[in-house]
């Protein structure tokens, strides 16, 4: 494979007027954490619906491992490798957090299912001792685990990680960061949105910024924190 | 592995057991036998829908119906041939029929979702219903007739009972094996969350349509042992709405949560009706309805569920 692990280019969504998503271009690099920021309603989430198929593009396309992936089924883009942790816990609560995890192994990547995967997968989200416990009994922070155990669970070649903080105390943020870098260090790549700035900056090799639909800057963290579009923007003239 | 090798011979064991009964029982509670079973098989395939999506169909007697006119058509066509072949022929014409029928409506119908599903499956069961006494290929009201298939010299409520525990063995290890698939992790998933079922990669409208065709299929073959042990069927007997009924209310007395109770309800329910109430005749639809409040109140996840529940 050459070039990006994956590659949007001229991306667009609208839904009736409203343009959700305008022109956006970025790619997404194995091994690295590439973080979409902006404020709510920028678009990130949708972003997450385009890449995934839940949502059809309206303009642009998707290339993943050198493949169009833009007009797919959402299953046959997982089966790819492009694993999905929501921005709401959404976890099948009548199932147990093992059986959770099982759905994510084996609906996730197909080069990497196998059922080794799902100890994997716990153990790096340290979920390992709520393992038969059912999902409905699990705390918000153990949610968000539960969500990127799913989605380790996978074996994705790109991880989209929707604000996987939220909510979250400081110690449970850091082990959800750990876990993303691991996974990062693996060789994935991982697309982040989140609105913890400081942990965005943290881990995050590339930086891209989103208002109102549009990229209005992408780069390292500290050359995106010095763009005055993005001190204005989305910063706020005090940064 | 262990665990499940023990299930499966747990269940070899019982469903030996149960074969046997035949030999010692009295007609009468052989043919109470023959109607849990066949119970307990509707209950299943209804379940294999309902309990593994949350999709509930209000419209199952469609492919009672579908299976045993089906079978009553074919047993026709094949009258000269060996009783054992025209057992076979019927079986699977009721089994093809029902599962074409599910394929034809399963994507428009499973596009709808909760209450809308519910609603046109019960339109689908009456559509169905009302067709087939239009045509008189299919003997208007008077219906249509099927030879008697049991082997001479077997008694017939005995060869009906082993039938019927044979079908409802193979629907049982159909749903067991599902369960425990990659098909049943997705089918569970699309019951707890199916938008998220889908942004995870489960491909949801495929999945649906296999336990849909699946489920409507099984059921047409136990609709055609259902036709060949009436022996006589009129669109009133096999699409009765009722019937749709006591699938749904033995999956629920039982308990939705796991393959038995549906088997449960069906147990519990068919036993009362045959042998608890089967003098009081006047009180029988109070008291069963008094039954299933009660399951409801006490155990709203059903028996199993209630025992699961005390074990913890």
């Amino acid at each position: 494979m050459t070039g990006p692990l994956l590659l949007a280019e001229g991306i667009g969504r609208r839904f009736g007027q409203l343009a959700a998503v305008e022109d956006v271009t970025f790619a997404a690099e194995a091994g690295r954490i590439v973080s979409l920021i902006g404020p709510n309603g920028a678009g990130k989430s949708t972003i997450f619906n385009l890449l995934t198929g839940y949502l059809p593009l309206s303009a642009g396309s998707v290339t993943f491992r050198g493949q169009r992936i833009d007009g797919m089924e959402t299953c046959d883009i997982a089966e790819l490798g492009i694993a999905r942790a929501f921005q709401i816990a959404r976890p099948f609560r009548g199932l147990s957090v093992r059986d959770n995890v099982r759905v994510g192994a084996l609906f996730g990547n197909k080069a990497g299912r196998g059922p080794a995967i799902i100890d994997e997968a716990l153990e790096l989200a340290g979920l390992t001792d709520l393992a038969d416990r059912p999902a409905a009994e699990l705390t918000i922070g153990q949610l968000r685990k539960l969500e990127l155990a799913r989605a380790f669970a996978a074996r994705p070649y790109l991880l989209l990680a929707d604000e996987p903080l939220a909510g979250l105390v400081p110690a449970e943020s850091e082990e959800i960061l750990a876990s993303l870098k691991a996974v990062a260090a693996r060789g994935a790549g991982v697309l982040l949105v989140e609105h913890d700035m400081p942990s965005v900056m943290k881990v995050s090799d590339r930086v891209i910024v989103l208002e109102a639909g549009r990229l209005i800057a992408a780069g390292r963290p500290e050359e995106v924190t010095r763009d005055p579009r993005v001190i204005e923007a989305y910063l706020g003239q005090d940064a | 592995m262990a665990r499940t090798l023990l299930v499966v011979v747990l269940a070899l064991l019982l469903f030996a057991a149960l074969a046997t009964l035949p030999l010692f029982l009295k007609a009468f509670y052989i043919r109470v036998g023959l109607s849990i079973f066949l119970s307990a098989g509707f209950a299943v395939c209804w379940w294999l829908l309902a309990g593994f999506t949350a999709y509930y169909s209000f419209g199952h007697t469609a492919f009672v119906g579908v299976g045993a006119f089906a079978a009553a058509l074919t047993l026709r066509a094949v009258a000269a041939a060996a009783p054992g072949l025209q057992l076979a022929a019927g079986l699977l014409a009721g089994l093809v029929t029902a599962a074409v029928i599910a394929a034809a409506i399963a994507w428009p119908i499973l596009r709808l979702r909760g209450h809308y599903f519910t609603i046109a499956m019960l339109a689908v069961a009456l559509v169905l219903g009302e067709a087939v006494s239009a045509f008189p290929v299919f003997g208007g009201s008077a219906g249509l007739s099927l030879p008697n298939i049991a082997p001479s010299g077997m008694r017939v409520e005995a060869f009906f009972y082993w039938l019927a525990l044979a079908l409802l063995a193979i629907v049982m290890a159909i749903a067991w094996i599902i369960s425990r698939s990659r098909l049943g992790y997705g089918l569970a998933a699309i019951r707890e969350d199916e938008d998220a079922a889908q942004m995870l990669g489960v491909p949801t409208t495929r999945f649906k349509v296999v336990a849909f065709v699946l489920s409507g299929g099984l059921t047409g073959a136990l609709g055609a042992v259902y036709a060949l042990n009436l022996g006589y069927i009129t669109t009133d007997s096999v699409f009765r709405g009722s019937l749709s009924l006591e699938m749904i209310v033995n999956s629920l007395v039982g308990g939705m949560g796991s393959l038995l109770g549906p088997v449960i309800g069906a147990a519990i329910m068919t036993g009362v009706t045959k042998l608890v109430l089967a003098d009081l005749l006047e009180y029988h639809l109070a008291i069963t309805g008094l039954l299933i409040v009660a399951v409801v109140l006490v155990a709203p996840d059903g028996v199993a569920g209630l025992w699961r529940r005390t074990r913890r």
